[in-house]
């Protein structure tokens, strides 16, 4: 096995040590001594050390995982505390108090979010990082459908129509009643999908309530694999990853040609349903803390790497976005960023 | 007529007898079936969750077969040799006990010592043994001293409290001395005293000094051949003094004290060398292993959300463990003491005593309430009201150490209880107090009980998950905390979230091994509830 790790901090040695001696036990000791010479501190000039504490949405958790341990691998003196708390758990309970140094969101912040932060005198600073292109899947044996318009998912999913079969929505669909399936209410997920599918409604609720709500993809992906007749929507990292449980829609919308789900019609902004993923940082924190500025600047940077879109299945940063948010940070530095929608 | 009569009263009679006994009969098959029905779907579901972690399908069979002839077969053989033969049979549990609390114990320490960084360690180590062990010497020396118990208790506090204060000017200046001599002070020296202490109570004081003086020497050669061989001499310190020097001393007096059954100490070599063996000779032949994900790399290294193979939680077992320990320190003493007070001392009738009463049901209460609730009882408490940050450990530890609380006063209520009243009678009948009689006669007897109880609590509040997400304890640290102010991380949490990871080898993988790991660290810990409780139970 071939080690990964270029930068062999001190800790890991100790502990590759206490696996040697742990598992040879007695003989080890008589024994064989590990002979993993310590080789010093890896690469990294200065050294940073300090703490990063990041909050929020469960959706950009992969990609914030993912920089933070290639971070901590360069610099094993700046220790991190990641959460997933949701976007708005993560601004609500650790963002807003004052308890975290950066807050991801699978959704712009809210007025109120930045109303409150404001009175805490925490300036939210914006790095839009990626894009998520959410997946509509139906069952794989759903042999009538291969793509669907943005006004039928609509009519689906509205409290104001809310269908029971499929075929009082299109009469060429089978006279069967709905099985739906799609991310609770406390989901980053089901708030973009309310926004950009649904919109207002006239009854007093945001989307019909006789549907599956789940934190957990695995599960609604579970759902529809097991009734022809479900439908239900997923992040689409989440499909490429297991690509054979369920059958992705193409969509359409305003009566244009369908477009499959994929990274590259998301980035270009031919596919409907992409939707923006962001971290907030805290003004006076960047101010005060120079590894969390270098941090960021990693994270912005790697938040453009192909990775992203191979290993996460996520759309990556255009060069554009890397540019703007890199300005903030330095304004965000200077002192002088002040958020705007 | 009359025979007629009492035969065909006769059958009848047999005839509802008969329907009785099968009554009785169908209600015992119905309670099997009840029984059967928890433990075989608990069965089934570890089977399920071990085959995804360990997947033996994808073992070769030579690899099945050279670890049954090194290890399984050797180890069943001499099992089964051992409990033909009840001294072979003793001697062999405690060399288990011995070798792999020795083990265990060396890991823990060093492993919980090297993440809160071993000079802190030492330093509140050194001031909260020093005094009261001034505290006792003096007691052992001048005749009649009343108060050098509470005294005692005092001097900790005291102790840790000054450390608190000199905590940061000492640790400068004794960060130029070596890592492993902290090591050798924190475990090396109590090792050697102990083993010291023990010897000189056997085999007279001058005996005792060379033993002791013998383990501290031994410490020192151990240290000084891994420098001159660059090996990691903390750990190997660690390791001789938690694990060698038990494991001689209980050889040893074994050896002495149950020579029919010297053949058992040799029971944990045995699995250990076939263990060892097989690996080496998988290793040299190349034999195709089980593409496990319960590897090295799972308990020794942090995560990775990308790759599944390099996925550890090394910084979230450790995380853990530190948690559980301190919320043991917090709610131990609380617990243990609110039941005395309950069961011992709180009056019987009148006001005060209906007040106790209600107290209890509210307590009993408390014990059933979701651990939700206590999540976010912390929130408020620890991050509201007394402002400390979220997600550090002292708030992770407290809001657990709430959560077990109401379990910890039960059982330890509960041993009280059954201790006999006749006991607490006749030692009043003798003249003694209430309190020499609660230390003296009640305390002893219901050590097992308690230290079940509360063993048990913690094995509970190491799988709990739900308050720590309140209080955003984190998921992901790729260091364990450093202090008891700084960030917490725990195992559950980092299951949860590599549940919800979108690549399948993390949820059919990564999350079984890492479960069966917490269930491993769980299992420990109620096999030393077991054990301790078997110990006291046997010398009462």
């Amino acid at each position: 096995m071939a080690s990964s790790h270029d930068a062999d901090t001190a800790g890991i040695t100790r502990r590759k040590s206490l696996a040697a001696i742990a598992g040879a036990g007695a003989l080890g000791l008589a024994g064989c001594t590990s002979g993993s010479g310590g080789s010093g501190n890896g690469s990294g000039g200065e050294t940073l050390s300090g703490d990063i504490r990041i909050s929020g949405s469960s959706t950009v958790y992969p990609v914030a995982q993912e920089v933070t341990r290639q971070f901590a691998e360069q610099h094993s003196e700046v220790s991190f505390n990641l959460t997933r708390d949701g976007s708005g758990g993560g601004f609500n309970n650790v963002f807003i108090p004052g308890d975290s140094d950066m807050n991801n969101a699978s959704r712009p912040i809210t007025e109120n979010e930045l109303q409150r932060c404001r009175d805490n005198g925490i300036e939210p600073v914006e790095f839009f990082l990626a894009q998520d292109a959410l997946t509509v899947v139906v069952n794989n044996e759903a042999d009538w459908i291969d793509s669907i318009s943005l006004e039928e998912l609509r009519t689906i999913w509205s409290p104001d129509t809310a269908p029971e079969l499929w075929s009082d929505v299109n009469s060429d669909w089978p006279d069967e009643p709905f099985d739906l399936y799609g991310p609770a209410s406390t989901s980053g997920t089901y708030d973009y999908f309310i926004e950009a599918v649904i919109g207002e409604t006239e009854a007093d609720q945001d989307i019909r309530s006789d549907f599956e709500g789940t934190e957990e993809d695995d599960l609604i992906a579970q759902g529809v694999s097991g009734n022809r007749y479900a439908l239900g929507y997923l992040p689409f990292a989440y499909y490429t990853n297991n690509p054979d449980t369920v059958k992705a829609l193409s969509l359409s919308e305003g009566g244009s040609d369908p477009v499959e789900p994929s990274l590259q019609a998301a980035q270009s902004g031919s596919y409907p349903l992409a939707r923006p993923l962001f971290s907030y940082g805290h003004m006076g924190k960047i101010q005060e803390k120079n590894h969390l500025q270098a941090f960021i600047e990693f994270y912005i940077n790697e938040a453009a790497k192909d990775y992203v879109a191979e290993d996460i299945g996520y759309v990556p940063a255009s060069q554009d976005m890397v540019d703007s948010n890199l300005a903030n940070l330095e304004e965000a530095i200077a002192g002088e960023y002040e958020y705007s929608a | 007529m009359a025979t007629e009569d009492s035969t065909g009263d006769q059958l009848g009679r047999s005839a509802a007898l008969r329907l009785q006994q099968l009554k009785g009969q169908l209600f015992e098959v119905a309670l099997v079936a009840a029984t059967l029905v928890g433990i075989v779907s608990l069965l089934v579901l570890f089977a399920y969750i071990s085959v995804d972690a360990f997947r033996p399908g994808t073992a070769s069979p030579a690899w099945f077969l050279v670890y049954l002839g090194t290890l399984v077969a050797p180890t069943a053989a001499f099992t089964l040799y051992a409990r033909r033969r009840p001294a072979v049979r003793t001697a062999n549990a405690v060399a288990f006990a011995a070798v792999f609390g020795g083990l265990l114990l060396s890991a823990v320490t060093y492993a919980v010592v090297d993440a809160l960084s071993p000079y802190d360690v030492f330093i509140y180590g050194v001031f909260a043994s020093l005094p009261p062990m001034l505290v006792l010497a003096y007691d052992r020396t001048t005749e009649g001293q009343a108060y050098t118990g509470p005294l005692i208790l005092v001097s900790i506090l005291v102790g840790i409290g000054v450390a608190a204060v000199v905590d940061g000017p000492i640790s400068g200046p004794l960060g130029i001395a070596a890592e492993w001599i902290m090591y050798f002070g924190l475990v090396t020296v109590p090792a050697a005293l102990l083993v010291g202490t023990l010897t000189a109570s056997r085999r007279g004081r001058r005996t005792g000094a060379v033993a002791g003086g013998a383990v501290a020497a031994g410490g020192l050669a151990v240290a000084g051949a891994s420098i001159a061989t660059g090996a990691n001499a903390s750990l190997l310190v660690v390791l001789f003094s938690a694990f060698v020097v038990p494991t001689g001393y209980v050889v040893r007096r074994s050896v002495r004290t149950n020579p029919a059954g010297r053949v058992g100490l040799a029971g944990p070599f045995v699995l250990l060398g076939g263990a060892l063996l097989g690996a080496a000779l998988v290793e040299r032949f190349g034999i195709e292993t089980p593409d496990t994900f319960l590897t090295p790399t799972l308990v020794l290294e942090s995560w990775d959300g990308l790759t599944a193979s390099n996925a550890g939680v090394y910084p979230q077992i450790v995380g853990s463990i530190i948690i559980v320990g301190f919320m043991a320190v917090l709610a131990f003493p609380v617990g243990i003491g609110a039941a005395i007070y309950l069961e011992e001392y709180a009056p019987n009738s009148g006001f005060r005593g209906r007040l106790a009463t209600l107290l209890e049901v509210n307590i009993s209460n408390l014990a059933g309430v979701p651990s939700v609730v206590y999540g976010l009882l912390g929130l408020a408490l620890f991050r509201r009201t007394l402002g400390f940050g979220t997600g550090i450990v002292v708030s992770a530890s407290g809001t657990l150490g709430l959560l077990i609380l109401p379990i910890v006063i039960v059982s330890t209520q509960e041993a009280l209880r059954s201790v006999p009243d006749d006991l607490r009678q006749g030692s009043y009948g003798m003249g003694a107090s209430r309190w020499q009689t609660l230390r003296e006669v009640v305390l002893p007897e219901a050590i097992p009980g308690t230290l079940t109880g509360t063993i048990l609590a913690l094995a509970r509040a190491i799988g709990e998950t739900a308050p720590l997400v309140i209080i955003a304890v984190a998921t992901t640290t790729y260091s364990p905390p450093s202090g008891l102010f700084s960030s917490a991380t725990a195992l559950p949490l980092q299951i949860f979230a590599a549940s919800a990871n979108a690549k399948p080898e993390f949820r059919h993988g990564v999350v079984p091994a890492a479960a069966v790991v917490l269930l491993t660290l769980m299992l420990l810990m109620n096999a030393t509830a077991i054990v301790i409780r078997n110990k006291y139970g046997r010398e009462t």
